[in-house]
């Protein structure tokens, strides 16, 4: 067994919105946790627990109130500074100013690649998502799952090690979820990038994750990890079998007692 | 655009991006001592010109008791174009004319002249444009026949129109009045049917599933839901309906509003800009007050709705 | 998503604009035969017929101060649709700034603007078309500087929260996010100051201007009881106030074919 450094860590982190006005919310509290590289990590939990909180304190998006988290081994700041993750968020976030193919090419222009390499990338990258085809369509004109598709191509762009994703599915029918769980882990296995994954799903988390975190309800904390042992590649079959079920079980079980929490 | 993010989450950033005030005072009281800041720049400003390129200063005439040779000299900022702040302060103390009452109490008449006609169109057109507006929601072979030809006749430039259209009437304050029903019609109309077409389908259907009458629907759901609409061509409207009304009192038939002051002290710019002036800042005042006048029926009406993100002007 | 043909397209839109433009036919026909009918005094509005004779015969003339009143209004609308949009994004970029600036610009917008044309033809002279293109350049910039503000600041949160996470330096976030997301409500902006400049030239000239502009062509005509070539000058002004607003669409329709308002609807 390897043992690599984290690729996310957080040491004691708590996050206090509004601190010490009428309006204090403890969000998250006392977190500590370690992600490996390569692994597939969502996060369930109650509403209100503080899932996207955690999310966005790796991204960089919010600071921690106490507590120190690290991606790649460097402050989160650095990391974000240094476009080291993607991120995928509930809407797709696409500016409707620009073709598909300019908005996939955002991360790269900003980063300051070629417009030669950028084309080239961004081709490979709708091919990826199965949107081959689409280069010239403006976001209005697809649906909502294809624009899902290509905000995780916008994501992958400048190949992160790390990818953020924010409940991305939340917002789609159940068998275009279910295709896109399978498109997913499929682009998990081909480019080996570590996965975030917030979700409200058991099913989607049993299926997609090497490890689930189950969080209590506000002020959230880790409850419990499930890992996740099935085997990969994970296809149809991967649902059918009983070792699924039994995972599925223990998140369930584990989150019935996280809303218990919040009463 | 897409759904905003989860509250907690996007906090940090729209924080950054929109208010965050050391002071807690309440909103309106900052917007209005926002006002008066930007004001008072302007008033520094202007007698900063006037310090750096206007006539002399003389001791006997500003309130400071200075004397002062500017250095430069521009002829914009002469005595004549750009009278001293206080001088223009003082000719509202003064009589206009000889034996006659003071300055003030000559615009605030004028001003409640002027202000009478364009409340008297604003309030028949606003009317007339929501019995339209209600009227093309529900008959949409009028609206198809009428409506681009409503759309158009905005084109036509009523206020370039306006003295003729005063003449022609012959009947004073209340032909002003008429124009400015004009200008308030056609906006009030267009948004009308725009709110009452703007409820989601779903809260159509719920109307629908309790058997609502169609009157039941217009006054439950519709209405109130074109309510912001019509205070947004509502706003627009009060501003027109005044510059309506002064442009419609130029013709020399109607001299008992802001638009005879500011033709009668034109006339007598060169011995005294300051009433010109005076006037100009009565008739800046009337369109400011009736603007506030909207806005605050806005927030009683409305005050119960979440603050409406404006699209623009 | 297939676009409709061309023709198929041009039938659509003449069928949409058809029962107006029948409208229109038939109260100009009414009303030249009620005049003749009736014989109704034609003291302040003439027949159509007599009105377009009028616009023949004054044609050149017509065209000469039409030119010269056009001017007047486009060069009050670039100096004051330039002059809106720079202090806007001076503004936007600073939050107490613009926090500062917008009730006042609010405030302004709601003043009889107009009202100020006496002192600036005291200023720059009567006949100086410089004084009405500044009066129009007033009218125009606050609605254009209190629209770009909010173009440039009413912005997807998420937008903002991805540009973050893609590390954007200000700079990259205006050109690439705020910049596109104005410009729906810049070409509001513009719409509305097409529309004022022409009428806002016009109507400022009725404070006295030069014998060359629409303006004062329209008042002397008027004056003299020439009523029908008070009305053809009328109907050059909205004329070219027409053609300008159909300008402004048509720079929308290339500028942003991306926005709803300019996609065609279904």
């Amino acid at each position: 067994m390897t043992v690599q450094a984290p690729i996310v860590s957080f040491a004691g982190v708590n996050k206090i919105f509004n601190p010490g006005s009428a309006k204090e919310t403890v969000a998250l509290r006392d977190i500590n946790l370690a992600i490996e590289a390569g692994s597939f990590v969502s996060v369930i939990g109650p509403s209100g627990c503080g899932k996207s909180t955690l999310l966005r304190l790796v991204g960089d998006l919010i600071q921690p109130t106490a507590g120190e988290v690290q991606v790649k081994g460097k402050p989160a700041r650095q990391a974000r500074l240094n476009q080291d993750y993607g991120i995928v968020f509930q809407a797709p976030v696409l500016f409707e100013w620009r073709s598909i193919l300019k908005n996939i090419q955002l991360p790269m222009e900003l980063r300051g690649t070629t417009p030669a390499e950028r084309d080239k990338r961004a081709r490979e990258l709708l091919g990826l998502v199965e949107l081959t085809g689409f280069e010239r369509h403006y976001p209005w004109q697809l649906s909502g799952g294809m624009q899902q598709r290509a905000s995780i191509a916008r994501a992958l762009a400048i190949q992160p090690e790390l990818l953020l994703m924010d409940e991305p599915f939340g917002a789609l029918d159940e068998m275009t979820r279910e295709r896109m769980n399978m498109e997913l882990h499929n682009i998990w296995r081909q480019t080996g990038t570590t996965v975030l994954f917030v979700t409200h799903s058991i099913p989607e988390a049993v299926f997609l994750s090497t490890r689930i975190l189950v969080m209590s309800a506000r002020p959230g904390e880790i409850m419990h990890v499930v890992e996740v042992n099935l085997p990969v590649p994970r296809g149809e079959h991967t649902r059918a079998e009983a070792a699924y079920f039994e995972v599925e079980r223990e998140v369930r079980e584990w989150l019935r007692r996280a809303q218990g929490y919040s009463s | 655009m897409s759904e905003v993010s989860p509250a907690t989450a996007g906090q940090d950033v729209a924080a950054r991006h929109s208010v965050t005030p050391v002071r807690t005072l309440p909103r309106w009281l900052r917007r209005v001592l926002a006002f008066l800041l930007v004001l008072a720049l302007l008033a520094l400003a202007w007698e900063g010109l006037k310090w750096l390129a206007g006539d002399p200063w003389r001791p006997e005439s500003n309130p400071f008791g200075i004397s002062h040779t500017p250095p430069f000299r521009a002829k914009i900022a002469s005595d004549l174009n750009l009278p001293h702040l206080w001088d223009v302060v003082e000719a509202f103390g003064q009589p206009s004319r000889r034996n006659g009452p003071p300055l003030s109490a000559v615009l605030l008449e004028a001003a409640l002249f002027t202000f009478r006609e364009a409340i008297a169109g604003f309030l028949l057109g606003g009317l007339l444009g929501f019995l339209l507006g209600t009227l093309f929601a529900h008959v949409t072979l009028l609206e198809r026949g009428c409506m681009p030809y409503v759309v158009a006749s905005q084109t036509v430039p009523i206020l370039a129109i306006a003295p003729m259209v005063v003449i022609w009437l012959k009947a004073g304050w209340i032909s002003v009045a008429v124009i400015a029903a004009y200008l308030t019609f056609f906006p009030v109309a267009i948004n009308t049917l725009r709110g009452l077409r703007s409820p989601d389908p779903m809260a159509l259907e719920l109307m629908h599933s309790y058997a609502a009458s169609r009157s039941e629907i217009l006054w439950k759901l519709r209405v109130p839901a074109a309510l912001p609409y019509i205070f947004t061509a509502l706003k627009i409207s009060a501003t027109a309906s005044v510059v309506g009304a002064i442009i419609g009192e130029l013709p020399s038939g109607i001299r008992g509003g802001l638009g005879g002051a500011i033709l009668n002290f034109n006339s007598f710019y060169i011995s005294g800009p300051q009433r010109l002036w005076a006037a100009i800042i009565a008739s800046a005042a009337v369109g400011i007050a009736f603007y506030l006048l909207v806005t605050v029926a806005e927030r009683l009406v409305l005050r119960s709705r979440p603050l409406a993100v404006e699209e623009g002007v | 998503m297939v676009a409709p043909r061309p023709g198929v397209q041009l039938v659509t839109r003449i069928r949409r604009f058809a029962p107006a433009l029948v409208l229109f036919v038939a109260v100009l026909f009414l009303w030249e035969l009620a005049i003749r009918l009736f014989d109704v005094q034609q003291f302040l509005l003439p027949a159509p017929s007599v009105i377009a004779a009028a616009f023949a015969q004054n044609l050149d003339r017509l065209l000469f101060v039409g030119w010269f009143t056009t001017k007047e209004a486009l060069g009050g609308f670039l100096i004051g649709c330039t002059a809106g949009i720079v202090v806007a994004f001076a503004t936007a970029r600073w939050s107490t700034m613009s926090q500062t600036l917008m009730p006042f610009a609010i405030a302004a917008n709601s003043v009889p603007i107009i009202a100020f044309a006496p002192i600036v033809n005291n200023w720059f002279g009567v006949d100086n078309p410089l004084s009405k293109m500044l009066i129009v350049a007033v009218i125009v910039f606050f609605p254009m500087m209190i629209n770009t503000v909010r173009g440039l600041t009413l912005v997807d949160p998420a937008a903002l929260e991805l540009m973050r996470a893609n590390a954007a330096s200000e700079l990259q976030v205006l050109l690439k996010l705020r910049v596109p997301n104005a410009l729906p409500y810049m070409f509001n902006a513009f719409k509305v100051a097409a529309t004022l400049s022409m009428i806002g030239a016009v109507v400022s000239e009725y404070f006295g201007g030069s014998r060359s502009a629409l303006g004062i062509f329209i008042t002397q005509e008027a004056a003299q009881f020439r009523f029908a070539n008070a009305w053809s000058a009328i109907i050059v002004a909205s004329i070219v106030g027409i053609t300008f607003y159909l300008a402004v669409l048509l720079a929308e329709r290339l500028a942003i074919p991306w926005h709803s308002s300019v996609r065609s609807h279904d």
